[in-house]
């Protein structure tokens, strides 16, 4: 397949946290210490919100080593089905200023570069969606190999630039 | 100048000892010991003799060279750290070292001095200009000749003769095989043997309880033959690297971000206009495709490998080269080379300046050539435990270097699009076409050339090693009645006309013009577009051509620019669409058929590639399309192959609205499983009757050199009758799975051929109602349908397993932990750990099929 690389430039209004299986990935500054937090907002943020999130995330313990010396030794612990694939939820939720028609794409090859603008294969998507609603609410299987996700906002509005965000697993 | 016959005046004659590996090298001749001239191989010089041009000169200069026969050359000095192993020759135009423990299976010629540390050894010969000194029990296999003195430590082995200019020292309990011939004298310490003659040509200092077996002659009227002078291949090399980067510059690779990641390359020419660096603990895949190519990397600074970044080959045929051409004609340049701690590379290494490697490193050829490195004006140096070529390999540099200069072919000059031929893009039908010479105006990171039109499914874009077809993403879908946006990257400024066939009737009309002399700027430029009313749902293609002066059609030539032909997805408006693993890789499912029985665990008796796409508006999946193709049949049992959607009714599906494809032919009867209530689609009931084995093989795709193209694809689309509410779908990957054609026997547990029911699903998947239940239990299959467990050993082990790549299965009879180490870590720790244990960087690529 055609490996379609775009550089995209976008004002850093969403930065990506790094680490862990999942992010919560917000701009609204939190309240000094000691302040009480605000009253959550029932409607829409001031700053559309991205969040990825695995579904059923298990705990990790420690490390078992493993003696196998083939797989006729191997012996699979009860309830292990051997999936290969963890499923997330993903949760967009767009800001007061933000209800225009818009375009949304998950995908999985992709690449930060120092400014902050993304290159993206958009033949690496595990999601493309219109955004039809405010949010966005679904979930996605994400297979173990994948290392990292970018979703990317495009707006049918010519003077507003995309948004984009990633979570590095 | 270095002779190409070195004669030594010699009475030595038949008495004179060489053993067998020196004797390849050296020839008697008239009562003169000559080392013959290197081989030269005739198919080259035919082959070069025919072109002509300066590329090919330099090449000729190379074979004709000493270079031709080395595997490690520097102007500098040459030094292998403690335990290091070269499996070539080392050649340098100054000093070799060897430092303990160091081995070099082929010769050592170096310019000056040649020491080899304590235990060092040397398969073939030593020649040095000035001095040979050997470390305690150091051993040469071959002969020794020294420019002015050899020193040769206790307890050494040299299993030739010992030539040298002035003095030869021999420390205690040292054993010579062959003669010794000293210009001035020889002393011999305690305990030594010599199996030969002993001439000095002054003075004889012989310690006690020496053997001689031959005649001991002081005052010796032999004369040692001159000193070895190297030649130094400064001009020679750099005419090289200068005629390597004359070959192209092919695709450039962004010094700032390539490597930072895992790579992977397919043949070709590549170039930077800075460094190359491989991040540590990454890899750079070069993916031959299984048939011969050619990687040159063309390195304006310098090559540097991180801790542990590694070269991996994947289906790299033994025909293939891989050249480092480090140029360094970079401003400011050293041109160096470095491979840090556990670094590991393939193929020959040109570098301007000096190659440096930390321990633990490795640089090897393809199959048994040696690879190796030549620095053209500085040293080499690798650290302790190094491996440069493996023992008994082949100095293979000229001929591979020649090769890919004579296999370089003449330059085409037009970019042509690659859409279907109802598009017009052959030169026959005026295809869309742009001259590529003096062009500075395309879309994406460059624009190559063809002679004419690879159309899809072919496209050199998929076949050869460069996809240009990178200048424009699809940054939203194109959904009917909806407005659209596309990113199109321009080298400059200029102008885009483009065209979707909106209407899927296979040309571009004149109202399916969505950019019409557009003017775009240099870098990125959005462009917006309307999906009309009347486009068609389903597969279309787009062109786009970026031109000096726009205002282009769809067919024709034009002087400069390019053209771009992209397949796109229609849909319907608001639709949403998943894909697993997504739009356009492949997952696998391998099975082991021997069910209920447990087999050799190699995962490869079928292997399928697949991907699942869902098409879902409002809530509700309206489509789904499967897609795949067969990667490998290891078995001799006849399989079928399927897929059962859970939970799903065989009425859901709009069984007259299938659209099912095998290698792009439509196919006339319904996939959907006739009399079942379940929804079962059979993408074939014999994988056999659409793969065969290669000649000399037994199966499809997993023994050693049984490769082949793949053989079967298919791609299935599947309208529902009614939507199926999002929540009602099965998860991804659905239920792929494995039947027994009917007529074939399968398993002894069964007594007649079991037929369709006869099933092997992922673990803990229910079959469908086609299978026998009562077959549950028999031999080694321990399902509890009553507790949901299905196809799996006493021990947990399945039949199947799941992987969200395309994965590199094991060779046959290969047990997959082999193939994969981390396989069993995953498994003990749940999946927590080593999750990704199917990924190529994971696999131990000796005992995976490589195509």
């Amino acid at each position: 397949m055609n490996k379609l690389y775009i550089f995209v430039c976008l004002s850093m209004l969403i930065t990506a946290c790094g680490g862990g299986g999942s992010d919560n990935i917000t701009a609204v500054p939190l309240p000094p210490a000691g302040e009480p937090l605000p009253v959550p907002i029932q409607s829409q943020p001031a700053i559309t919100e991205f969040s990825l999130e695995e579904s059923n995330p298990k705990e990790a313990g420690d490390t078992i080593g493993s003696s196998a010396k083939s797989s006729h030794e191997i012996v699979v612990p009860d309830g292990f089905a051997l999936s290969s694939e963890r499923s997330f939820d993903l949760r967009i939720t767009r800001s007061q200023d933000d209800n225009q028609a818009a375009y949304l794409s998950l995908c999985s090859d992709y690449k930060q570069h120092n400014d902050g603008s993304y290159s993206i294969n958009y033949d690496s998507c595990l999601l493309r969606t219109s955004l039809s609603d405010i949010n966005y609410e679904g979930v996605i299987i994400v297979t173990n190999d994948t290392a990292g996700l970018v979703a990317a906002l495009w707006f049918m509005d010519e003077s507003k630039e995309p948004l984009i965000t990633d979570w590095r697993f | 100048m270095k002779k190409s016959n070195l004669c030594v005046p010699s009475d030595y004659g038949v008495s004179f000892n060489v053993n067998s590996l020196s004797y390849a090298l050296i020839a008697y001749k008239s009562g003169w010991l000559c080392r013959s001239a290197k081989p030269i191989n005739r198919f080259i010089f035919t082959l070069l003799f025919s072109l002509g041009s300066s590329l090919q000169a330099a090449a000729q200069s190379l074979v004709d060279s000493d270079l031709n026969n080395q595997s490690l050359y520097a102007s500098g000095y040459i030094t292998a750290g403690a335990r290091t192993t070269v499996g070539g020759n080392v050649q340098s135009a100054t000093a070799v070292t060897l430092a303990a423990n160091a081995i070099v299976a082929g010769n050592v010629e170096a310019g000056s001095a040649a020491t080899l540390g304590a235990d060092a050894g040397v398969v073939g010969y030593i020649e040095a200009g000035s001095t040979v000194t050997l470390g305690v029990a150091a051993i040469v296999n071959g002969y020794i000749q020294a420019g002015t003195t050899a020193t040769i430590g206790a307890s050494a082995i040299i299993d030739g003769s010992v030539v040298t200019g002035t003095t030869a020292t021999f420390d205690a309990l040292v054993e010579v095989s062959g003669d010794v011939l000293a210009g001035t004298t020889v002393t011999v310490g305690a305990g030594s043997i010599f199996h030969g003659n002993v001439d000095a040509g002054t003075t004889t200092t012989i310690g006690a309880g020496v053997q001689i077996d031959g005649i001991l002659t002081a005052n010796s009227s032999l004369v040692p033959p001159p000193p070895l002078l190297v030649t130094n291949q400064e001009v020679l090399i750099t005419s090289m690297q200068i005629a390597l980067k004359d070959l192209g510059t092919g695709t450039e690779l962004v010094s700032t971000t390539f490597g930072v990641n895992n790579e992977t390359l397919e043949a070709g020419i590549y170039s930077t206009i800075d460094y190359l660096t491989i991040t540590g603990g990454k890899t750079l895949t070069l993916d031959g495709k299984g048939v011969d190519g050619t990687w040159i990397f063309n390195i304006a600074n310098y090559l540097s490998f991180a801790i542990d970044a590694k070269v991996i080959l994947l289906n790299v045929t033994d025909n293939s080269t891989i050249i480092w051409n480090v140029m360094g004609d970079k401003v400011g340049s050293a041109g160096y080379t470095q491979l840090g701690a556990g670094a590991e590379t393939t193929g020959f290494i040109l570098a301007k300046g000096f190659v440096q490697t930390g321990a633990n490193t490795v640089i090897e050829g393809i199959a048994n050539d040696c690879g190796g490195a030549y620095s053209a004006t500085n040293f080499i140096e690798f650290g302790a435990d190094s491996v440069v070529g493996q023992t008994g390999c082949t100095n293979g540099m000229a001929a591979s270097i020649s090769q890919t200069i004579a296999d370089a072919p003449l330059a085409a000059t037009l970019d042509f699009g690659d859409a279907p031929a109802s598009y017009a893009s052959l030169a026959d039908d005026n295809g869309a076409r742009h001259s590529t010479e003096n062009n500075a105006i395309f879309m994406g990171a460059g624009v190559d050339a063809e002679f004419d039109s690879y159309q899809f499914p072919l496209s050199d874009d998929v076949t050869d090693d460069n996809d240009d077809e990178d200048g424009v993403a699809f940054v939203t879908g194109l959904e009917v009645s909806n407005a659209a946006a596309l990113e199109l990257t321009a080298s400059t400024s200029a102008f885009v006309d483009a065209w979707i066939d909106f209407d899927g009737n296979g040309v571009f009309g004149s109202d399916e013009k969505i950019a019409d002399a557009h003017a775009v700027i240099q870098g990125n430029n959005t462009i917006f577009y309307d999906v009309p009313e009347w486009a068609e749902v389903g597969s279309t293609w787009a062109r786009f051509r970026l031109s000096s002066i726009g205002g282009l059609e769809p067919t024709g030539s034009f002087s400069d620019g390019e053209v771009e032909d992209h397949q796109v997805d229609i849909t319907e408006l608001n639709v949403s669409i998943q894909y697993y693993p997504s739009a356009s890789e492949w997952a696998t499912i391998a099975f082991e058929d021997n069910w209920p029985s447990i087999g050799d665990y190699d995962f490869n008796d079928l292997v399928m590639n697949y991907r699942i796409s869902e098409y879902t508006l409002n809530g509700e999946v309206i489509r789904i399309k499967l897609e795949g193709q067969i990667a490998a049949v290891g078995a001799l049992h006849h399989n079928g192959f399927g897929f059962h959607l859970p939970g799903i009714l065989r009425s859901s599906i709009d069984e007259n609205a299938i659209r099912y494809t095998i290698n792009d032919l439509p196919q006339n009867s319904s996939p959907l499983e006739a009399e079942r209530n379940q929804a079962i689609l059979i993408i074939t009931n014999d994988v056999w009757d659409f793969v065969s084995p290669g000649e000399s093989c037994n199966y499809y795709r997993t023994e050693p050199g049984c490769g082949s193209d793949i053989q079967m694809v298919f791609s299935m689309t599947l309208p529902m009758t009614d939507a199926i509410p999002s929540a009602q779908m099965p998860e991804f990957p659905y239920d792929p799975f494995l039947f027994a054609t009917e007529g074939y026997d399968h398993s002894l547990a069964f007594g007649l051929p079991p037929g369709r029911a006869y099933e092997i699903h992922l673990p803990d998947k229910a079959p469908t109602e086609a299978f026998r239940t009562d077959f549950f239990g028999r031999r080694d299959d321990r399902s509890e349908p009553q507790n949901g467990r299905y196809f799996v050993s006493a021990n947990g082990m399945p039949w199947a397993i799941n992987v969200g790549v395309e994965m590199h299965y094991s060779l046959e009879y290969m047990d997959v932990i082999y193939a994969y180490p981390l396989f069993s870590s995953f498994i003990a720790n749940q999946g927590l750990v080593d999750a990704d244990w199917y990924i190529l960087e994971n696999a131990n690529t000796n005992n995976i099929f490589a195509n």
